[in-house]
C-alpha cells in the first residue's frame, strides 16, 4: 500500500481506554502517535496513571484501541481480531514485566517455561526447542543447571534474566520492557541493564523501555517519549530532551532527578 | 512513662546509639554481624545496603519487631541513653509511636484498609496522650496540614484505598510525627513512588527534620536519595558497616571497593551506554561468623590478607572510615 519506511512500529492517533460503564469510557490514551524505528531503543517516561502500561497493552494486543492506526512493518494491524493478532505478532513483539516473581509459574521449571512459547508455536522439533532453551539460558548469563530449577530458587535478578530469556527465545523484532529493573537492587539493576545492552547489540531488536527512572532511560535509550495524561508531550533524541526540555512537565521531571 | 522522662537527659549527645549489634537466627545465621552507629540530635543518617545486607533487620531490632526465631545475640541499642534491647512490651509501647516514629516502605500495607484516615492518625494520640477528643481532632488536622495533605477535613473521612500512593505516604509520615518524636525511622519510604512524588516526600522529611530538630534514620538502597537527604551515611555489606562518613566524603571519595563499585553501577550522564557493573557474583546468603573480609570474593582488588582476616575500620580523614586493608597499606 505505502512505501517502506524504517519504522518497525508506528502508532497513529490512538485513542484507548477501559469502559467504566457502557456509556462512559475512560480515555486513558488520547490522540497518541509514536513510532519506533528498526534497532531503536525508545524510552517511555511518565508518572503512574499517565497511560504507560495501557500503551504497552495496545502494542502487544492485550487491548484493542477505540480508534487510531497501528502499523507494524508498515502493515496496518489494528483491524485484526485480537486473537489472530496475538498469534501473528508473538514472533515479533515480546514483553518483559516489572515483577519477575509474578511473571513465572511457581510450579514449573525455568526450562519448561523457556520452552513453552516455542512448544505452542509448533515451529520446531522437540530437540531443537530444548537446544534453543539452553542457548537462551546462556545468552542471558545463566548456567545450564538453572534449566531444571524452579522460580523460587532464583534471586530477583536471575529471575529477571530468565524472563528476558523467555521473551528473546522468540527472536522478536520488538521488546517491550515495562519497568524491568525498578524492583531490583542497584548492583543487580546494573547487571540487567548491561545484559539488555549486550543483547541488543547481539540480536538487534528494537526496544520500548518503560520506566520512571530518568537515569536508566538516559543510560539505555536513543529516543525518549514523555507521556502525560495520555498523550506524548515531548519526543526526541535523549540528549536533546534532557539538555533542553521544552515541556513544563518534562522540565519538572528532569529537575526533580537533578539532571 | 516517668522512667523514660528521667533517663531523657542521661545521654544528650546521641539520640540513638547502637553498639556492636549482632542479630542471629535460630539456625545460627548471622544476619547483622557487628553494627555500631550513632545519631546526634537533629542529624539525618543514611543506612545504605542491598538486599541481604542487614539494613532492615537492624531497623527491626531498633524498633523491637524482630520476627520469631531472630533475636539480638549481642550489643546494645541506646535510645536517649536507655538500653532498649531488653525492655518489656509496656515500655516498648511508651517508645514506639511516641518518641520513635516509623515510616514504612509500603504505605498501602501499613495502613488499615477498613479504618478512616483521620481515625488511624488519631489512634496514635489516643494511645499515647491524655488529650480530649476535640484537642486530638485539632492536632490530627493540624498535622495533616503540616505534611501538605490537601482538603484535610474531607480527607480525614476517607479510606486508604481512596488516596494516591504519595498521599498515603504522607499519612504515614503524619502518624509518625504527630507525637513530636525524637527519632524518625524511614525504611525506604520512596521506593514505590514516582520521581516527582519522591522528591516531594524527601523535601517533607527534610523540613520536618529542620523545623522540629527530629533525628532521622533513613534506610535505602538508593544513593541518589541518600545524597539529597542525609548528613552522614553508613554503607552496610553482609551485616557489617564497610564505610562510614559524611555524604560528601563517601560519595565523592569512596574508599571501600564495595562503595566504589556500588556507586559506579548507578547510571549517570557521563557513563551513558557504557558497562555499569564490574562487581562479580552476588551477595552471599547470611552464614556463620565472619572470619575474613566478606567482600573479598567479589572484590577486584582483593589480596591474600583479605581472605584471612576481618579488616578493622581504618580512618581516611576525620569522620570518614572504611573497613579495607588497602587503607592500611596506604598509611604505612
Amino acid at each position: 500500500m505505502s512505501e517502506r519506511t524504517n519504522n518497525l512500529l508506528e502508532l497513529r492517533n490512538i485513542y484507548a481506554g477501559y469502559s467504566g460503564s457502557i456509556r462512559k469510557m475512560n480515555h486513558v490514551l488520547q490522540d497518541l502517535s509514536l513510532s519506533i524505528k528498526n534497532n531503536e531503543c525508545v524510552g517511555l517516561i511518565g508518572e503512574s496513571g499517565s497511560g504507560k502500561t495501557t500503551l504497552a497493552n495496545i502494542i502487544t494486543g492485550f487491548l484493542q484501541p477505540i480508534s487510531g492506526q497501528i502499523l507494524f512493518q508498515d502493515n496496518s494491524i489494528e483491524k485484526l481480531a485480537l486473537k489472530k493478532r496475538a498469534k501473528q505478532l508473538s514472533y515479533n513483539i515480546q514483553m518483559v514485566f516489572q515483577d519477575p516473581y509474578s511473571s513465572f509459574n511457581p510450579r514449573k521449571t525455568i526450562g519448561y517455561q523457556l520452552m513453552e512459547p516455542l512448544v505452542i508455536q509448533k515451529r520446531f522439533a522437540e530437540e531443537e526447542i530444548e537446544a534453543k532453551a539452553y542457548e537462551s539460558l546462556e545468552q542471558v548469563g545463566l548456567a545450564p543447571d538453572y534449566f531444571l530449577r524452579y522460580p523460587h530458587q532464583l534471586s530477583g535478578g536471575q529471575l529477571q534474566r530468565a524472563a528476558l530469556g523467555c521473551s528473546l527465545i522468540m527472536t522478536p523484532r520488538l521488546l517491550i520492557a515495562d519497568e524491568p529493573v525498578s524492583s531490583l537492587d542497584v548492583s543487580v539493576q546494573a547487571q540487567v541493564l548491561d545484559l539488555i545492552q549486550d543483547l541488543r547489540e547481539k540480536l538487534e531488536f528494537s526496544c520500548l523501555f518503560i520506566s520512571h527512572d530518568l537515569a536508566v532511560i538516559y543510560h539505555l535509550c536513543d529516543t525518549v517519549a514523555v507521556l502525560d495524561q495520555g498523550s506524548i508531550v515531548e519526543y526526541g533524541p535523549v540528549e536533546k530532551v534532557f539538555e533542553n526540555p521544552q515541556n513544563d512537565y518534562t522540565k519538572q521531571l528532569i529537575f526533580s532527578m537533578g539532571y | 512513662m516517668n522512667k523514660l522522662e528521667l533517663t531523657n537527659q542521661a545521654n544528650p549527645e546521641y539520640t540513638l546509639k547502637v553498639e556492636h549489634l549482632k542479630v542471629v537466627s535460630t539456625q545460627g545465621a548471622e544476619l547483622v554481624r557487628d553494627v555500631s552507629l550513632a545519631i546526634k540530635p537533629g542529624e539525618i543518617v543514611g543506612l545504605v545496603g542491598e538486599s541481604g545486607s542487614g539494613k532492615s533487620i537492624t531497623t527491626m531490632a531498633i524498633v523491637g519487631i524482630l520476627p520469631d526465631g531472630i533475636s539480638i545475640a549481642k550489643g546494645k541499642i541506646l535510645f536517649q541513653g536507655q538500653d532498649i534491647t531488653r525492655i518489656s512490651a509496656d515500655e516498648r509501647c511508651g517508645i514506639n509511636g511516641n518518641k520513635l516514629g516509623i515510616i514504612y516502605q509500603d504505605a498501602s500495607q501499613a495502613l488499615n484498609p477498613l479504618m478512616r484516615i483521620g481515625k488511624q492518625i488519631d489512634e496514635v494520640l489516643k494511645i499515647h496522650t491524655d488529650l480530649s477528643l476535640s484537642e486530638r481532632q485539632d492536632r490530627v488536622l493540624g498535622t495533616m496540614r503540616a505534611v501538605n495533605l490537601p482538603d484535610v477535613k474531607n480527607l480525614a473521612k476517607r479510606y486508604p484505598h481512596e488516596l494516591s500512593g504519595g498521599q498515603r505516604q504522607r499519612v504515614l509520615i503524619a502518624m509518625a510525627i504527630i507525637n513530636n518524636p525524637q527519632l524518625l525511622i524511614a525504611d525506604e519510604p520512596t521506593t514505590a513512588l514516582d520521581v516527582t512524588v519522591t522528591a516531594q516526600i524527601l523535601d517533607l522529611i527534610k523540613i520536618i527534620n529542620e523545623s522540629k530538630q527530629i533525628s532521622v534514620l533513613y534506610i535505602s538502597h538508593d544513593f541518589s536519595t541518600v545524597n539529597k537527604l542525609c548528613d552522614r551515611v553508613f554503607v552496610l555489606y553482609a551485616g557489617i558497616p564497610v564505610e562510614i562518613g559524611s555524604v560528601k566524603q563517601v560519595i565523592e571519595n569512596p574508599q571501600h571497593p564495595y562503595t566504589e563499585l556500588l556507586l559506579e553501577s548507578i547510571p549517570t550522564k557521563e557513563k551513558r551506554g557504557q558497562k555499569l557493573l564490574r562487581m562479580k557474583g552476588r551477595t552471599q546468603d547470611p552464614r556463620g561468623p565472619a572470619l575474613n573480609c566478606q567482600f573479598a570474593d567479589r572484590c577486584p582488588k582483593a589480596f591474600g590478607r583479605c581472605r584471612q582476616e576481618l579488616p578493622p575500620m581504618y580512618q581516611v580523614t576525620p569522620g570518614h572510615t572504611a573497613a579495607c586493608f588497602l587503607l592500611n597499606n596506604k598509611g604505612e
